[in-house]
């Protein structure tokens, strides 16, 4: 499946230590172009100053959630058709079924491995 | 009141004279066991040793994993930018050596979590001793933050990592967004 590997994507989580995986993981599949953020108000104020192909967030950061970040951005006439994908700790099923009612493209369980990040990336941003 | 008594007959005012005397008695006896109970609970040593302990090692593990997992990262991170010739078994070698030596962190993390694993055993079994003989019961939460804390985690579902046994599993998320 064909990926856009010059788009930008924006990585957001309040562990630096995960942000630098992802990094290195969308590094190996070939993107590029990654910025992070360390909550949802960080990435917001990143997603208005440039125009991102996909979010990649974790759910719980403080002050403002992912779940948060995910509403926020279905909510702006700007912004709200950005992919984005949920990695998070959080496994109940009640948050998997939220995140998706608010408008999540998908949702990865943390720990992940490369193949997963990079299957939910593609039935995501793939053409 | 003086004159009211007058009237009791003498025979009743001993029994409730006695019938008082024993509920002192009793009151007196509950105050002693209250007090051996609370002294069994050893709230200082608790609060003056052994937390500050756990709050020291845990935050030594936190310390030491994220220590351990940045050297192990930058040995990847080095070891896939490598590049090829006559310099690159000597420089893998040194990397893995690296990522071997930062693993023993575990061995020490692993002595850390278990002192602290057997301190909150012990103020377990202090604490369920206290609850059995007081017959304590839960009041509603009166801290504001902790209130604010629980209505926040609550409202945004901050349910954290689940048990694995009961956590949703990558497959069941798929079939969600099949």
């Amino acid at each position: 499946m064909a990926l856009d590997l010059s788009m930008p994507i924006l990585v957001v989580d309040d562990y630096q230590t995960m942000v630098r995986i992802i990094r290195n993981l969308l590094k190996q599949l070939g993107f590029e172009e990654v910025d992070d953020a360390s909550d949802g108000t960080a990435a917001l104020a990143r997603m208005k100053g440039r125009k991102y192909g996909l979010v990649i967030s974790d759910w719980n950061m403080e002050p403002m959630t992912g779940y948060e970040l995910l509403r926020h951005v279905r909510a702006d006439e700007g912004l709200r058709t950005t992919p984005f994908i949920m990695v998070t700790a959080e496994s109940k099923t009640e948050n998997v079924i939220a995140a998706k009612k608010a408008g999540v493209n998908n949702y990865i369980v943390k720990p992940f491995n490369a193949a997963t990040l990079k299957s939910k990336i593609e039935a995501v941003c793939g053409s | 009141m003086a004159q009211a008594q007058r009237h009791i007959p003498a025979d009743i005012r001993e029994f409730e004279s006695a019938a008082v005397v024993s509920e002192l008695i009793q009151i007196a006896e509950y105050i002693t066991h209250m007090r051996e109970e609370i002294a069994a609970l050893r709230a200082n040593e608790m609060s003056r040793d052994r937390i500050p302990m756990a709050h020291e090692e845990l935050g030594s593990v936190l310390m030491a994993t994220a220590g351990a997992t940045n050297r192990i990262m930058a040995a990847a991170e080095a070891l896939l930018n490598l590049p090829e010739g006559p310099e690159h078994r000597p420089a893998l070698e040194e990397h893995v050596g690296t990522i071997f030596e930062a693993c023993a962190f575990q061995d020490i993390t692993g002595q850390r979590i278990s002192k602290v694993v057997d301190a909150l055993q012990s103020f377990e079994q202090r604490l369920d001793r206290f609850i059995g003989a007081v017959r304590a019961r839960d009041a509603a939460i009166s801290d504001p933050s902790e209130r604010a804390r629980r209505d926040r985690a609550a409202e945004l579902m901050l349910n954290g990592p689940q048990a694995e046994e009961i956590a949703t599993s990558q497959d069941d998320i798929d079939a969600l967004f099949a």
